[in-house]
């Protein structure tokens, strides 16, 4: 019976995911918009809210097409590699104090990277088995542009890690007495651009630069295994905002209203700032990229950590 | 230093996004909405006709020579007092691209630009108007120009020596000096 | 050494006796000197005072001055210069004062596009009309159904009357009036008289005089198809740019060949093609004179071969290849074939063919003493033109005929019976005269020479010093190539194996023996062991018209092909356009656009044919020995296959001389009473321009042409094949004891020219 009410339980998260991560599709559409002075769909449903419904289903009745130079097994399985790294992340991210499925798992950050790593096997996967140099081109970037983002990541996490005291999710919410921003200024900034170019969204986009390599790594894909490419992106966007609530911005603690509508409000408010960042903002170059990863990120993670250390280690013996 | 200056810029570049909340939409909703015009619109051509009524095209063919889309097809003819007429005038108009080469062309005024320029049709050869569609009952922006009282060539109505700033017909066979 | 002068700083080479301009015309740099009254075949005038040039004298004594080039004649180390104040001035303003009374109707008017006027103007930049006075009017003449006047237009350059009187030497247009009122035209309305008329279009640097035919089917110049072909009216075989539009021929204009036409064109040539678009061209196939599917009427054609009762005729009308493939299919079914429709016709291909190299027509304009037999502007009309330019250069003409033609009237006129005529070419070997000059050339019109007059034409040339040339001329373009095939009694025997009814089936390639060729009185007598004829034609003829089935096949600028002329020189035409449905009324097409428009294709035009006898092999199932027969007679008639845009080339002497015979045919006697058969043409006729109406209306009426003391009104002939009654046309100078009558009077009545005929005359009541 609990094994039976668990498995019901995470259809529902699940399909609640799908849901937000279709209604981000459409939300962005909406708010480029309105930061550019145009429309953005407006044509289904009030404000155009069944667009996202209708590009679902565009999507699901599309044929399910595999072209003849590509790796048949690989090519499948890609989109679905990616699909579920990102869901399963969600797993140890906690909406409200106990409102989680492992949020008390104190491995979880661990389990969070390691999960972006597998993400990361997807889109590779999904480029080189395609067969088409466009694709190839894009999965290079993207496996490229992942190992670099990943390091200063991973650093400005340590430092969260290093305040805390703790790898579960649950416990660096429940150790911020204070908002880790004020703490970690520099880390919540190196996190927001490493976050962004680890779902590679603009203007970190370059594994699917549209206007250089067609669609970058999933150039070959359509129907739904786009869609999960897609759904992918779009629950990685999520997970990386409400990582930054959870870490950076006191996950549920607030005034006045219930825990998990403050996590809920933080998130949706960094989302809205990734679509605002992709609203302004131009696509850097390649080496612009991989400079900015390597020679300021890098450093600047390992000095956040270093004074973060030390700046810990010096209170411990104050 | 300059990465104090990017930070900035950065900043500016979106604060000038984020200032564009509540400026409303600068498109329109096409269909829905209609465009304004400006008064002197270019759009698809038309054979306009002449202060007397008749039509002004004597199918000199520039018309066709000078479109770069080549979507103008036409056949000249001649009617009985030797006017020279387009038997046929086609305008392929999926392929008119409104650049109105056209009508700086045409040496008799005849092709003018209406503000018409979207089209729709179930069939592509619905697209192809015939000279009877292209024919409309006015002189356009030129309601005095008539090019055959310029020209000299004899009409019906006009003989020799009768088109403006002509002289009389002179006698060929005089040794007068 | 290269003799150069220098234009501009640029060399420019000629030859002595050019004029500047020439010279640097043929260097590619007319645009820097404009120009009107000069023409390469006119000559200099000196008239428009357009071609100025800057002279820069050698030595310190003249300061440089301003002079014509079209009459400063080319010397070495000349140096010129148009980049000048002083030229640029005289260029614009002389264009400005030609430009004063111009009417500005380009849009109506048909020379723009190919306008030496217009492309002057906008050269030296002349774009504002500063007087503003009126401008100088006049009243426009009718010239006849082939060329358009419209005087408003003339800025008085003289081409077309230089060209006019002479270099065509007509008398019936000309110019008059003083002072600013030149005009150009004739003294009263009417048609213009001149075989070669429609010259005037091309040599008028602007709109006034144009192409009528032209005019009312037009396009402008630059949506023609162009590409180069070869005329079909004769054989001279002139070189021709048709332009199509649209699928539909529109005109025909000269290209140049250095050696038959540099510049010209006669009025067959020019207004024949009209037969391409005559409304009663065959245009699909016709199964008993009903329009049926291309493949039935094949199949049903293929039925009657497969019986082995089927003749084969070729024609001189169509080109070597499709004669070939005729020949090939004959070859392949052992059926008797005929190029020729008549044995007399034979022998005289095979005397033509056997006859030392012609002289070219340039060659002829360089003759010193001619010898013309004949009609020879009625036969070939481009030849008459040659003859005038010789005598333009000095040339002494002598013409034996019987009637008074109009080369008669420019020469020495010999009034000749026809069956004199052997024993008068004999007799030139001895003329001290045609011996003692440098180059001779003796002319004639085949037919009414006849293979006894041919023959005895090649007998007295071999006694002729070798510089003495001889020329005889046809109008069927692919005479030579025809003979070819012409071997001793082919003919006869085609039509003996019908009189026996061994055959009983026709398959004519463009003959039309049932019709106005030779010998068809002959043919007409063997209808009844005829059960039924399949036609290849592109022209509606009687033949067409009585035939069970009829293939229509492409007319010759709708294909390529060869033609081996009167010189025995094979000329290559190319395909000019493809034939389509005509698309002029657009409520007749209401589904159809042309591809102009991005439309949908029309039905394509009638095929080659070598199609039609490739798809007849194929029914049969002999396409391999077909297609080996005919590439082992191509390789062994045909070796050499000139480009269509080369001048050609000459058969080999070894292979002509492979046709000689040397039997002398002999000439049916005929004695002084009797009244004697002569060939009368109209520059006009011939079978394919027959069927071009606006041509045809100048055609002069039928009749049977006597001298002028008969006075009956109508006579009936009659000859072993038909009786014929004819309005008598009296004519002035004819010889006594000799009528004229057209081919199709000889084809009804069986005889040829130089034969007796029985005549009946009415008296007038």
């Amino acid at each position: 019976m609990t094994l039976f009410l668990m498995a019901l339980g995470m259809l529902l998260t699940t399909v609640v995911l799908l849901g937000i991560a279709g209604f981000l599709v459409f939300a962005e559409r909406r708010v480029l918009g309105l930061l550019q002075n145009r429309h953005g769909p407006n044509r289904l449903g009030p404000f155009g809210i069944g667009q996202a419904l209708a590009d679902a289903l565009k999507l699901m009745s599309k044929e399910n097409f595999v072209p003849a130079f590509a790796d048949s097994v690989l090519y499948r399985a890609a989109p679905v590699l990616v699909a579920f790294s990102a869901l399963a992340s969600f797993a140890v991210v906690p909406l409200d104090r106990g409102f989680s499925w492992a949020g008390n798992w104190d491995i979880g950050l661990l389990f969070i990277l390691a999960m972006s790593s597998l993400n990361a096997y997807g889109v590779f996967l999904g480029g080189w088995a395609s067969g088409s140099k466009f694709a190839l081109l894009g999965a290079v970037r993207a496996v490229a542009q992942l190992v670099s983002y990943e390091l200063p990541l991973g650093l400005a996490l340590l430092a969260v890690v290093l305040l805390s005291g703790s790898l579960s999710l649950n416990g660096i919410v429940q150790a911020q007495w204070v908002p880790y921003i004020v703490l970690q200024p520099v880390g919540f900034v190196i996190f927001l651009i490493a976050g962004v170019a680890e779902t590679h969204r603009l203007p970190f986009d370059l594994p699917e630069a549209e206007s250089e390599l067609v669609a970058g790594f999933n150039t070959e894909y359509g129907g739904m295994r786009f869609g999960y490419f897609f759904l992918g992106e779009y629950l990685g966007l999520t997970l990386i905002a409400v990582l930054t609530a959870a870490l950076y911005l006191g996950g549920w603690h607030g005034p006045w209203l219930p825990g998990w509508i403050w996590m809920l409000i933080k998130t949706f408010a960094v989302i809205f700032g990734f679509f605002w960042l992709r609203a302004s903002l131009p696509r850097p170059r390649y080496d612009q990229l991989m400079l900015l990863g390597w020679k300021v990120l890098l450093p600047l993670s390992l000095f956040n950590l270093l004074c973060t250390a030390s700046t810990a280690a010096l209170w411990r013996l104050g | 230093m300059s990465a104090y200056r990017s930070f900035v810029q950065l900043g500016l570049g979106l604060w000038t996004t984020l200032r564009q909340i509540g400026r409303g939409a600068s498109t329109i909703s096409y269909p829905e909405e209609a465009l304004k015009l400006p008064p002197r619109w270019r759009g698809r051509p038309a054979l306009t006709r002449d202060p007397d009524g008749d039509e002004r095209c004597v199918a000199c063919q520039l018309c066709s020579a000078v479109c770069p889309t080549r979507c103008i097809e036409l056949q000249a003819g001649e009617r009985e007092d030797e006017r020279r007429y387009p038997v046929s005038f086609r305008i392929n108009f999926s392929r008119c691209i409104y650049c109105g080469f056209c009508e700086e062309a045409c040496p008799t005024l005849a092709i003018q630009l209406l503000d018409e320029f979207a089209f729709s049709t179930e069939h592509h050869q619905d697209f192809i108007y015939e000279k009877e569609a292209l024919l409309i009952d006015g002189t356009g922006k030129h309601p005095h120009y008539n090019f055959y009282r310029h020209a000299g060539v004899a009409l019906h109505d006009k003989d020799k020596g009768q088109g403006s700033n002509e002289s009389p017909p002179v006698n060929g066979r005089s040794n007068l000096p | 050494m290269k003799r150069v002068f220098y234009l501009d700083g640029q060399t420019v080479p000629f030859t002595s006796g050019q004029n500047v301009l020439e010279a640097a015309i043929a260097a590619g740099m007319a645009r820097q000197i404009p120009y009107f009254c000069y023409h390469p075949a006119l000559g200099s005038l000196g008239a428009c005072r357009q071609c100025a040039v800057k002279i820069y004298p050698h030595d310190d004594k003249h300061p440089p001055r301003v002079t014509m080039a079209c009459l400063l004649p080319a010397s070495d180390n000349l140096q010129l210069a148009t980049v000048d104040k002083e030229v640029h001035t005289e260029h614009r303003e002389i264009i400005e004062l030609l430009m004063l009374n111009h009417p500005l109707d380009c849009p109506v008017c048909d020379e723009g596009g190919q306008c030496h006027l217009q492309d002057m103007t906008v050269q030296t930049g002349h774009a504002v009309r500063r007087y503003s006075g009126p401008k100088r009017t006049y009243h426009d003449q009718d010239l006849g159904p082939l060329v358009y006047q419209e005087m408003n237009r003339c800025i008085t350059c003289y081409r077309c009357v230089r060209f006019y009187q002479d270099t065509a030497q007509g008398d019936d247009f000309g110019v008059f009036g003083s002072r600013d009122r030149v005009y150009f035209g004739r003294l009263e309305d009417g048609p213009l008289e001149s075989p070669f008329s429609g010259n005037l279009v091309e040599v008028c640097p602007t709109g006034v005089f144009t192409d009528k035919v032209f005019r009312h089917d037009y396009a402008r110049v630059w949506d023609l198809q162009q590409g180069p072909s070869v005329c079909p009216h004769c054989a001279v075989g002139c070189n021709t740019m048709p332009g199509a539009r649209l699928g539909t021929l529109r005109r025909v204009r000269a290209r140049h060949h250095p050696e038959i036409n540099p510049h010209f064109l006669c009025d067959r040539g020019r207004y024949g093609f009209r037969y391409v678009t005559a409304a009663e061209r065959p245009v699909q196939a016709r199964l008993h004179g009903a329009r049926s599917r291309q493949d039935v009427v094949l199949r049903q054609v293929a039925m009657r071969l497969q019986e082995g009762r089927s003749g084969f005729l070729g024609s001189p009308r169509e080109d070597v290849q499709s004669n070939l493939a005729l020949f090939a299919l004959a070859d392949c079914l052992h059926a008797p074939f005929a190029a020729l429709s008549s044995p007399w016709m034979e022998a005289l291909a095979q005397q033509c063919m056997a006859l030392p190299q012609a002289p070219t027509l340039s060659d002829v304009e360089t003759a010193d003493h001619l010898i013309v037999m004949g009609d020879l502007g009625g036969v070939a009309p481009m030849a008459e033109l040659a003859v005038r330019q010789a005598l333009r250069n000095g040339a002494q003409l002598t013409v034996l005929a019987s009637q008074p033609t109009p080369l008669a009237e420019a020469g020495d006129y010999r009034p000749t019976r026809p069956s004199a005529l052997p024993d008068l070419i004999t007799g030139l070997a001895e003329d001290v005269c045609l011996q003692g000059s440098r180059r001779p050339v003796i002319l004639a019109a085949a037919e009414t020479l006849g293979p006894a007059g041919v023959h005895a034409l090649r007998k007295t040339l071999a006694r002729l010093p070798a510089n003495a040339r001889a020329g005889v001329f046809q109008n069927s373009p692919n005479l030579f190539g025809a003979a070819y095939f012409a071997v001793d009694g082919h003919t006869a025997r085609l039509q003996h194996a019908l009189r026996q009814r061994q055959i009983d089936h026709l398959l004519c390639l463009a003959a039309d023996p049932l019709g106005s060729d030779w010998g068809a009185g002959t043919w007409r007598s063997l209808v009844p062991g005829l059960q039924g004829a399949t036609v290849l034609d592109m022209v509606d003829t009687d033949t067409v018209r009585a035939a069970e089935a009829v293939l229509p096949t492409a007319a010759f600028p709708e294909r390529d092909g060869f033609f081996i002329n009167y010189e025995g020189r094979i000329q290559a035409f190319a395909q000019v356009y493809r034939r389509e449905a005509p698309v002029l009324h657009p409520q007749e097409n209401v589904n159809s656009f042309p591809a102009a428009a991005g439309g949908q294709m029309h039905p394509l035009g009638p095929p080659t044919p070598q199609y039609w006898l490739g798809r007849l092999a194929e029914l049969l199932d002999i396409v391999k020995p077909w297609q080996e027969r005919l590439a082992f007679y191509q390789h062994f008639l045909c070796p050499i296959s000139p480009h269509p845009d080369s001048p050609g080339v000459l058969l080999d002497d070894a292979l002509r001389a492979r046709f000689e015979i040397a039997a002398a045919p002999a000439a049916a006697p005929v004695g002084t009473e009797d009244w004697e058969l002569d060939l009368f043409h109209w520059y006009g006729g011939e079978t394919l321009a027959d069927a071009a109406a606006e041509l045809q209306s100048l055609a002069p009426a039928r009749g049977l042409r006597v001298s002028a003391d008969i006075s009956a009104p109508f006579a009936t002939l009659s000859g072993p094949c038909g009786r014929l009654r004819l309005p008598v046309i009296p004519i002035v100078g004819m010889v006594a004891g000799v009528v004229a009558l057209d081919q199709e009077g000889f084809a009804e009545l069986g005889l040829y020219p130089g034969e007796a005929v029985q005549i009946q005359w009415e008296v007038a009541s």
